[in-house]
């Protein structure tokens, strides 16, 4: 007896292992398989059918290159993420079109071909036994297409919501024969020794290399408007304007009138208003482009937009964060969902916005349109006075609670404001608006901060004279002659403008346009996007300050990339946009309303709880 | 399947009578709630946001610790320890069938538990625009990481006929079980492994709205081993 239950345990213990084993081996099996169900609303972790249908149409193979080594498991899921996305995008691709390799960082190949591309290492803090160290691995992708350097995205983790729209729209921008070229006009990086960082300070940095990677080398940051804009640029993003000459706001408006698309981020008001030097003026900075604003029709009003109902968070330091009436955020129900920049657009914050209003008689008068895109809440407000910005508690009373456009669309015929005027740059001039551009340290003609401005970290060049260069006077200087009203002008969306004053002779025109660039344009049909605000793409407030990534979105980035997009003509990748993640907020509450939800949820079910038990209880005895 | 019935009718009638029961679920919505809306290092109002991973299922996680040993301590430690065990072993009933309904009728009671935190999801999708996907997600990780963690409660009860030790042992092992994620943080050639074989890992994948295969597998295989073990052990008593 006693040997036959030996043997039964015996038996028992063999069949636990043999199990364990089987259990193991299953597990190790399935290790490999992505078989899963996306729960989310959005299908945030499933490709969409627009990635599919870029994927698809693949001709030239792209090489996908992880490199991922010594990153802690926290960042697990991150990876886990990485290999299914390129799983499904490997099996959406056709015929071998999109290669995955897991680069072996254990060998020292690895390792020089990381180094090779540029490829960055994660820093982290890591424990060792009771304390933490840094520690650094790879957690990045490289993406090669055609005979361009490859894209690299570092830090996944940090980009883990946006990575299928880069990829895709990364393949999409490389693989396509003909690309828009996007312009961008934005202060200059400046590499400054003293503060210590490898990268180049500047403030719009992070947006220039997003366009970068979304654009290839269709993608033309640091462009400058002392000279006539390249031809063959389409779009042209023209950032936080300062104090522009009338030289430099004729050749946007040139720019536009040959059929060019203009992206206008105005923002009189910034964080130096508010933080910074200019905080003691307690003016708006002028952009030099008032006067030609107001002549297309538009106007941004002295001043901020504050919101009482749908506003940003702002930190206070510790944990502690408030509502900031001066970081509106527009929500969805605020947009256009009509216009398809803004049609799936997520809600998206905007930092010390200038509130536009919009000659609506004008506009109808030229026969233009315009149309605003997004508004701030019905709780909406204009405040003049730019003083005390740094306090966070507004009072509603005695504020006009409205909708107050925040971005608008312009779209429709305009005549020149040089129209009978000398061409701007042919006899020495002042700034187009009164802040002079060495008033403040500001208005050099690429927009790059100024000695002493507080827009950038480092000394910079002697401001630059506004004086014409020799290049910007045509025929020697003298004001050119305007095309006639029955001359051809250059059809919107074509790639060369047609010269005023053309006699047929081609070779005489060329050389014509190698001396004085192209020729001057008295009226066009145009397509501008203002916004109200440059903060919603700038470095300070982007996706590397850990309160807007976490907490506040940067929905900038992506309005703007869409817009550009689609200002080029097309809207492919507006549909990858769509599926952007949703910050979901909360609805405002009242502290005492918190209170009690608070409360209700603390007490309310351990107490119905214990009622039930006593009910049992009082039942069971009686 | 009517053995296993008339044992968790049982289990479930024993439960229903007991305080017990009714205080833990209340201390654990309680517990789980005050965690939520009022541990100032979780921030919720701060935060802003309409969405229950980092406040809630994070935390849950260690609520299920304690909650799970509890539940499981008495499973068999209390038949052994007032004699009914060898009544119940003599029963003309399956092993696993005995095994089977205290599993279910543990889990149940686990179910009610997460159920009362319910009002917690429905408050915040009240609040904001919440995503029921990795709710539905994070709830459905939570029931597989309990249903793996009671598996080895219920065995490591069937044990030892002390509670407490059923408790402590369980307790410590859930705590090693979600704590080699942690240590797999350090990185290190044991990494992935412990990364693999935490609880922890599997769990928090889940709640972010993506039901993975892979952790599917591994919290039923999980459990069905230590279910295994646990119908060994009590049968190796009959043969004692």
């Amino acid at each position: 007896m006693e040997g036959r239950n030996l043997q039964i345990r015996r038996l028992s213990w063999m069949s636990s292992i043999l199990l364990f084993a089987v259990i193991v081996l299953a597990n190790i099996v399935f290790a490999r398989s992505a078989t899963r169900i996306d729960l989310t609303e959005e299908g945030v972790y499933t490709l969409t059918d627009g990635s599919k249908r870029i994927l698809a149409g693949l001709e030239d193979p792209a090489i996908i290159k992880v490199f991922w080594q010594g990153i802690p498991a926290r960042f697990d899921n991150t990876k886990r993420y990485v290999e299914a996305l390129l799983d499904e995008m490997e099996n959406a691709a056709s015929d071998e079109r999109f290669q995955v390799q897991w680069v072996d960082m254990e060998e020292e190949e690895g390792k020089s071909a990381a180094s090779e591309l540029g490829v960055e290492q994660y820093v982290f803090g890591a424990a060792h036994g009771s304390e933490v160290r840094e520690s650094k691995g790879y957690m990045s992708l490289t993406i090669e297409l055609g005979n361009e350097k490859p894209a690299i995205f570092n830090a996944l983790s940090l980009i883990e919501d946006q990575l299928e729209y880069l990829i895709v729209a990364t393949i999409y921008q490389r693989s396509r024969t003909e690309r828009p070229v996007i312009g961008m006009v934005a202060p200059r990086p400046q590499f400054n020794p003293f503060m210590g960082g490898r990268r180049p300070q500047g403030q719009f940095n992070d947006f220039g290399e997003t366009m970068r990677k979304a654009f290839g080398n269709a993608a033309r940051d640091y462009l400058t408007l002392d000279q006539p804009i390249e031809p063959d640029v389409e779009v042209l993003i023209l950032t936080r304007p300062r104090a522009l000459t009338e030289t430099q706001v004729y050749h946007f408006e040139q720019f536009l009138l040959r059929g060019g698309r203009g992206i206008l981020l105005l923002d009189p008001v910034d964080i130096d208003n508010v933080f910074g030097a200019a905080s003691q003026r307690a003016e708006p900075h002028l952009s030099g482009m008032e006067d030609w604003l107001s002549h297309v029709g538009v106007t941004a009003e002295r001043g901020v937009v504050g919101d009482f109902e749908a506003t940003c968070l702002f930190p206070k330091g510790g944990r502690e964060a408030v509502r900031y009436p001066f970081w509106p955020k527009v929500l969805p129900d605020f947009m256009d969902r009509e216009n398809p920049v803004t049609r799936n657009l997520a809600p998206m914050p905007m930092y010390w916005p200038a509130a536009l209003s919009v000659d609506e008689k004008k506009q109808t008068a030229e026969g233009r349109t315009a149309t605003v895109l997004a508004t701030t809440s019905d709780s909406g407000y204009r405040r003049g006075d730019i003083t005390a910005l740094k306090d966070t508690a507004e009072d509603a009373s005695g504020k006009l609670l409205e909708r107050v456009p925040l971005i608008v669309m312009v779209e429709g015929p305009l005549k020149s404001l040089w129209l009978g005027k000398p061409v701007p740059g042919s006899e020495p001039e002042k700034p187009a608006d009164g802040e002079g551009g060495s008033e403040d340290g500001e208005g050099s003609g690429d927009g790059a901060p100024a000695a002493g401005s507080p827009d950038g970290d480092a000394p910079a060049d002697p401001p630059k004279s506004d004086e014409p260069k020799k290049d910007d006077a045509p025929e020697g200087g003298e004001p050119k002659e305007a095309p006639k009203a029955d001359e051809p002008k250059k059809d919107p969306g074509k790639d060369e403008p047609k010269q005023d004053g053309s006699d047929g002779d081609g070779d005489a025109d060329a050389k014509e346009d190698e001396e004085s660039g192209p020729a001057r344009l008295e009226d066009g049909e145009i397509k501008l996007l203002v916004v109200g605000d440059a903060e919603l793409i700038c470095d300070q407030l982007g996706p590397r300050f850990p309160f807007s990534r976490a907490i506040n979105g940067v929905t900038g980035f992506s309005f703007v990339a869409n817009a550009a997009e689609w200002m080029s003509g097309s809207d492919d990748l507006l549909a990858l946009r769509a599926r952007a993640t949703n910050p979901r907020n909360l609805e405002q509450m009242e502290d005492k309303d918190r209170d009690l939800v608070k409360n209700l949820n603390l007490y309310l079910i351990p107490l119905l709880v214990l009622l039930a038990g006593m009910t049992v209880f009082i039942v069971r005895r009686s | 399947m009517g053995e296993i019935f008339a044992v968790y009718r049982k289990e479930m009638r024993a439960y229903l009578v007991s305080p017990i029961p009714y205080i833990v679920t209340a201390l654990f919505a309680g517990g789980m709630a005050w965690r939520f809306f009022f541990d100032p290092d979780k921030a919720f109002f701060v935060y802003d946001k309409a969405e229950m991973y980092r406040g809630f299922f994070f935390e849950l996680e260690y609520f299920l610790i304690i909650l799970v040993p509890v539940i499981a301590m008495g499973q068999w430690s209390n038949e052994s320890n007032g004699g009914t065990i060898e009544t119940l072993v003599t029963l003309p009933v399956r092993t696993s069938s005995l095994v089977a309904g205290k599993f279910l009728a543990g889990l149940t009671l686990i179910l009610v538990c997460l159920l009362a935190t319910g009002v917690i999801p429905v408050t915040v999708s009240n609040m904001g625009d919440l995503d029921w996907g990795p709710v539905h997600g994070g709830y459905f990780g939570a029931f597989l990481f309990c249903a793996a963690l009671l598996a080895l409660g219920i065995w490591v009860s069937s044990l030892t006929r002390y509670q407490i030790v059923s408790f402590v042992l369980t307790l410590f092992a859930g705590l090693v079980l979600v704590g080699m994620y942690d240590l797999a943080n350090e990185t290190g050639p044991l990494a992935p492994i412990l990364e693999q074989l935490s609880l922890s890992s599997h769990y928090q994948a889940m709640g972010r709205g993506v039901i993975d295969l892979r952790d599917v597998l591994y919290f039923v295989s999980f459990a069905a081993f230590f279910l295994y073990l646990n119908v060994q052990t009590i049968e190796n008593r009959r043969y004692r």
